[in-house]
């Protein structure tokens, strides 16, 4: 037999009508040249999916792997190994993928060597009223970034519910960590990186993602999450300050009594945050918006905390471990912008840099330093760097090499004088009437 | 005495602007390249203005020009995103017994055509077939007559009529620019964004009535895109946001959040506020709304003191009567603190001086005149709900 172009990977537990919806979705997809196989990985599953899949006349070929409970990444790369076709796309079971998706990941394979494609996750929110809408918020926010073209990877836009990426890739990147329960993914997507992996997002790889999270599964994943970063932590020391933890937002009134009690017992704290649920509630009943936004990120951060000192075993332990990261090195290439855009990107494609300096002419500009997780800089990142990091510094520096036209009128004080650059869109400001 | 409006290009050389004899001050728009980047108000001595006054007029706008210079020179678009699809749009004016304005209006955007996007004139109740005899002029624009009287009704029946992926809604008084259709929408490239709004200036002060409508309610919304987001902006703080004149919406959005709340706006008893009411449904569901000023449409004020007066009262009933509509059928408790706000800010003083019998100011009259529709919107909403419920 020919092995198929694609192995369609999919870890699932208990959930077998999503994995029926996931099935038939495939049964309706574009053809790709090679055809596609799934793998499904049924983890600790007890609700019939097994049978209910081998039931199932899918028109294509579909295996049915079964484990004791393991986690999603044990059962991803279980999926994996038993996979044949040259890509792996991995699908979570809540997602619906749109008929376009295999033809869109093979396109992208045909097209980038040594590529992770991240597709879109159209989120389908079950849940309804401020938490309906604040879900929806974050799910898309994920994608905000990497649907800018000039757009920077980091490790943690590597989404291991709707992604793709040679199989023999995934061999020699050793798979995913089992031993997470969360952020796997993005422990992957270090390594990817790492490895000089190019991950990309296809917006044309669309899957419906059916969201079923409620408000008490999200509190307990952000405890898992904070378990995950000082993992981490631990083993990449120089990712730390790109890990949420190292920004340090400290909780508000409500997370913070719970935060200090939870030093002296865990589940007094954890009785407080509980107990907070009811003051969201409330606060939704009278329709107090911005105070049940606000509660809700002080409880989150709250148990995000909790995971990282349960995993971490205090604050000074974690300090340590901040403390191990390497300081940046110094930039190892300097630019000057003076001789035009095209220029400077094709020095960036060319040199692959970490980390650059810009000037313009004898005038600095600024220093983009050496970030660890980051896909190394490419041409096409320079227009977005420039103008949300440095649109005052280029200006003034094109100002004072007198690069600026005739015509324009001088550069306000704002601009001269700012110490740093605001981004071109202004500010929040506070909001005033104007009907 | 009038002001004239005279554009100003930056990008090339500055030469004096003459003809200003009927003038007592002149409204400068500045633009870098084709892109309007600032507008100033600028007294006339004589009958023209030299080009030291238009320099010293242009350094109001120094930032929005750098950042305008910067983005031309670097080639960068904010509202590139990745993957972003072509989209179709269907103009739409809603118009009722206007002929001659419809007439500009349909002048101004007929070339969309031959791009490929589609118009549509909704006649709202008509009294005589003008405003059809007017769409007959024009090769390819739809005439479609919605006989239930009201803007909202109109625009609803609008979103039914097209097929395509956007529409733009522009008011029959208006003159929107060449570019305006593709600036509006450049900004959906982002699924998160449902509307979009432009920049509307003035296309004439020639009357006493257009300058006050000008200084006590400017369309004008600044010159730097900005995106009004759900998840972190105050949703029912819309005047910020544009206007109805000037906006476009992604069809689903009526799927979305719903349709235009039809006891809203012209033709009924709240007189305005449907295009407002729609904005906070679509922030308060966590969506953004784009504001880009490239969306440039001018648009004719008023010309009496009567119309105005009469104008700003609609405005005045419309917000209020929205506020009520907002505050008993979707809790939103902010607008009492908005309407106080508004109140203690714009109409507080007017009242006072009224009270303390000081004489009035050029604007008092106009003030009162909203502040007084204020208080009637509450019962203009019930009223207006009653009707809807009978219909």
């Amino acid at each position: 037999m020919i092995a198929p172009r694609f192995s369609v990977v999919i870890p699932t537990h208990d959930r077998r009508d999503a994995v029926m919806r996931l099935l038939r979705a495939l049964r309706r997809q574009d053809p790709v040249p090679g055809g596609f196989e799934v793998v499904i990985v049924a983890d600790g599953c007890a609700d019939g999916t097994v049978e209910a899949v081998r039931k199932l006349d899918t028109g294509f070929p579909c295996a049915v792997l079964e484990q004791s409970a393991s986690g999603p990444a044990a059962a991803r790369n279980r999926g994996a190994a038993h996979a044949t076709g040259d890509i792996l796309l991995f699908l979570d079971d809540d997602v619906e993928p749109r008929p376009g998706v295999l033809r869109a990941h093979a396109e992208f394979h045909a097209q980038v060597a040594d590529g992770i494609g991240i597709g879109y996750l159209e989120p389908l929110v079950t849940a309804r009223g401020f938490f309906g809408v604040v879900l929806r918020g974050w799910w898309e926010s994920m994608f905000e970034e990497s649907r800018r073209p000039g757009h920077r990877y980091v490790y943690s836009d590597l989404l291991s519910g709707h992604c793709s990426l040679e199989r023999r890739a995934f061999e020699r990147l050793g798979g995913f960590d089992p031993t997470l329960r969360s952020h796997e993914d993005y422990e992957l997507g270090y390594r990817a990186l790492a490895a000089g992996m190019n991950l990309r997002f296809l917006p044309d790889a669309t899957a419906v993602h059916h969201e079923a999270s409620e408000l008490r599964k999200t509190f307990r994943r952000k405890v898992d999450d904070g378990i995950a970063d000082v993992s981490l932590l631990q083993r990449y020391p120089a990712l730390g300050v790109s890990l949420p933890l190292a920004r340090g937002r400290a909780p508000g009134l409500v997370g913070g009594v719970a935060t200090h009690l939870a030093a002296i017992s865990p589940r007094a704290g954890d009785g407080v945050a509980a107990g907070a649920r009811w003051l969201l509630r409330a606060y939704e009943r009278v329709g107090l918006r911005f105070r049940w936004r606000a509660l809700l990120d002080d409880l989150l951060v709250y148990w995000y905390w909790r995971g990282i000192l349960q995993a971490s075993g205090g604050m000074d332990e974690l300090a340590a471990m901040l403390r191990k990261a390497p300081p940046p090195a110094e930039p190892d290439l300097e630019l000057d912008l003076a001789r035009g855009i095209a220029d400077a990107e094709h020095r960036l494609d060319e040199l692959r840099p970490r980390s650059v300096r810009f000037v313009y002419r004898e005038h600095p500009i600024g220093t983009v330093p050496e970030r660890d997780g980051v896909e190394r800089l490419r041409g096409i990142h320079l227009r977005e760097m420039i103008v949300r990091h440095f649109a005052h510094e280029y200006l003034r520096a094109a100002a004072r090499a007198r690069a600026i036209p005739h015509g324009l009128p001088a550069l306000p004080a704002e601009i001269m004088n700012a110490s740093a650059t605001r981004p071109t869109s202004p500010p929040h400001a506070r909001p005033r009437l104007v009907v | 005495m009038a002001t004239a409006i005279r554009d100003v290009e930056l990008s090339a050389p500055l030469a004096a602007i003459a003809d200003l004899g009927a003038y007592s001050r002149c409204l400068l728009v500045f633009r870098w390249r084709r892109r309007v980047v600032g507008r100033q108000f600028v007294p006339v001595f004589s009958d023209r203005l030299d080009t030291g006054a238009i320099i010293q007029a242009a350094s109001q706008c120094g930032a929005d020009a750098s950042y305008r210079w910067l983005a031309d020179t670097i080639g960068y678009d904010e509202r590139d995103f990745v993957g972003a699809r072509p989209l179709t749009a269907t103009v739409a004016i809603c118009t009722r017994e206007r002929p001659d304005d419809l007439s500009r209006t349909l002048g101004a955007v007929a070339p969309c055509i031959d791009a490929g996007h589609q118009i549509v004139v909704v006649d709202n109740a008509p009294r005589t077939s003008r405003t059809r005899e007017v769409v007959e002029r024009f090769r390819g624009v739809r005439y479609v007559c919605e006989p239930t009287v009201g803007l909202n009704v109109a625009r609803n029946r609008a979103m039914r009529e097209a097929s395509t992926d956007l529409v733009a809604f522009t008011d029959d008084d208006a003159v929107p620019e060449a570019e305006w259709l593709d600036a509006l929408i450049a900004n959906f490239g982002d699924p998160r964004v449902l509307c979009a709004t432009g920049l509307t200036l003035p296309i004439e002060l020639e009357t006493d009535a257009q300058e006050l409508f000008e200084d006590l309610s400017p369309f004008g919304r600044g010159f730097r895109r900005r995106i009004f987001d759900g998840q972190h902006d105050n949703p029912v703080e819309v005047g910020r946001v544009g206007a109805g004149a000037n906006m476009a919406l992604r069809r689903v959005t009526i799927d979305l959040v719903g349709p235009f709340d039809e006891r809203l706006d012209a033709g009924t008893p709240t007189r305005s506020g449907g295009d407002h009411e729609m904005f906070v449904r679509i922030l308060a569901a966590g969506y953004q709304i784009a504001y880009d000023p490239a969306a440039v449409s001018w648009h004719r004020h008023r010309r009496t003191h009567d119309e105005l007066r009469d104008t700003l009262r609609g405005y005045g009933v419309g917000v209020y009567a929205m506020f009520t509509g907002l505050f008993l059928e979707r809790r939103e408790l902010g607008v009492v603190r908005l309407a106080w706000a508004w109140f203690r800010s714009a109409h507080l003083p007017e009242l006072r001086r009224w009270l303390l019998r000081r004489p009035p100011t050029r604007t008092s009259p106009f003030i009162l005149a909203e502040l007084r529709g204020c208080l009637h919107g509450p019962a203009a909403w019930f009223t207006s709900r009653r009707l809807r419920a009978q219909r």
